[in-house]
């Protein structure tokens, strides 16, 4: 499995690209836009884009998709169902997918509330706006970011400490750091909202 | 990017180092991978897509470099010129840093947490949207740096100077901090506290 990453000047964001060893079909993670630099990436790798996942319906994250869908004969996988007028296959936590070779496991906070998803590819975990390095997402509800930290008390912090997370704006990290670090994690430790009040 | 396989020595959660299918503590000629790594780097100022966790480097030059897309988490760095290096999207969790010299350098959306630092200088640097949670520095020196949303959440920073730095959106939340001078900077700007 090769990894690619690109930046995006369009809201500060990150792409990234998911291929086989040799060339052959991709997944594309949060195309913010189809930049030259990302175009020739994904050529100069001999990848064909088959499969375009979206965390969440922000613009950073989908201007690329009309450009890339002008290119590539590919799929779009999103939360809404509906992301510029493209319709894209709906999904939801819990799901598994296998794409392109690639078993991709959905997740996220099942609720509208956050409107983000997250997905795994082995011990890679795109979190979108979710979790970024230190930090949640600042822009969610205080609501939203309870349901948060509360699936991820119950799922993500459970997952290896070696898992890479590669979130939709600003650096890389990894679980064992954001667990030991990330302020709005370790109050988890810290802070049980009430379970029957957050269902 | 740098590659996601698992060192396969049983129980080792780190990951590989580039070119072989075990990462640098459990490889057998560690010394000799190594010093060929350095020879590959000498000349080559692009160090781009390595996995080279738990490397240890003592009195390198590694001065103007591009680094990009790297893992260099649980590492050692004694006496190491960064200086006018460029830094992207790259992993230094972990790691040790003692006497190294960061300056001019330009780090963006690098994490350096849990890391250590004593007596590092990372002067006229742009230090931008990099990760630095948890992380210890004594004797460290970022004046004249732009630090622009630069996260020091949960670090301890004992006689570290931010003198004339640009400290817009840095995040000093939950930090210790002891002699650490912000003269001439702008940390009503930074971010102390959360709401």
């Amino acid at each position: 499995m090769r990894c690619f990453y690109n930046f995006i000047l369009n809201g500060f964001s990150n792409t990234y690209i998911i291929g086989p060893d040799g060339e052959g079909d991709a997944i594309i993670i949060d195309p913010g836009e189809l930049n030259i630099k990302l175009f020739k990436l994904i050529e100069e790798n001999n990848l064909y884009i088959k499969h375009i996942l979206i965390t969440h319906d922000d613009s950073p994250h989908t201007e690329g998709i009309r450009s890339l869908l002008k290119i590539y004969d590919a799929k779009v996988y999103s939360k809404s169902g509906e992301i510029h007028d493209i319709e894209t296959v709906r999904v939801d936590p819990g799901m598994e997918l296998h794409l392109s070779g690639f078993k991709v496991n959905v997740l996220g906070v099942p609720e509208p509330l956050t409107n983000s998803i997250l997905f795994k590819i082995q011990n890679i975990l795109f979190t979108g706006d979710s979790i970024g390095a230190g930090r949640l997402n600042k822009e969610l509800t205080s609501l939203g970011r309870d349901k948060l930290k509360l699936y991820l008390e119950k799922h993500l912090l459970y997952m290896d400490n070696n898992t890479i997370i590669l979130p939709g704006h600003g650096p890389p990290s990894t679980l064992k750091a954001e667990r030991m670090f990330n302020p709005d994690i370790t109050d988890i430790l810290e802070y049980h909202p009430d379970e029957d009040q957050m269902n | 990017m740098f590659n996601f396989d698992i060192c396969k020595h049983d129980g080792c959660e780190s990951y590989s180092a580039t070119g072989y299918d075990y990462c640098l503590l459990h490889i057998k000629d560690r010394s000799d991978v190594i010093e060929n790594y350095l020879e590959t780097i000498k000349d080559d100022n692009l160090i781009r897509n390595y996995n080279m966790e738990h490397l240890s480097l003592a009195y390198a030059e590694l001065r103007n470099k591009y680094v990009i897309v790297s893992n260099f988490s649980n590492s050692s760095f004694t006496n190491v010129n960064f200086s006018e290096s460029k830094v992207l999207f790259s992993l230094f969790q972990f790691s040790s840093f003692k006497n190294c010299k960061f300056n001019h350098t330009i780090i963006k959306y690098t994490n350096f947490a849990g890391s250590s630092f004593e007596n590092c200088d990372f002067s006229g640097s742009d230090i931008v949207n990099s990760n630095f949670i948890g992380v210890q520095a004594s004797d460290c020196n970022f004046n004249d740096s732009n630090l622009y949303y630069t996260n020091f959440t949960n670090a301890c920073l004992d006689n570290v100077t931010f003198i004339d730095c640009n400290l817009k959106k840095t995040d000093f939340y939950r930090s210790k901090r002891n002699v650490v001078n912000f003269k001439y900077s702008n940390y009503e700007e930074a971010e102390f506290e959360r709401f």
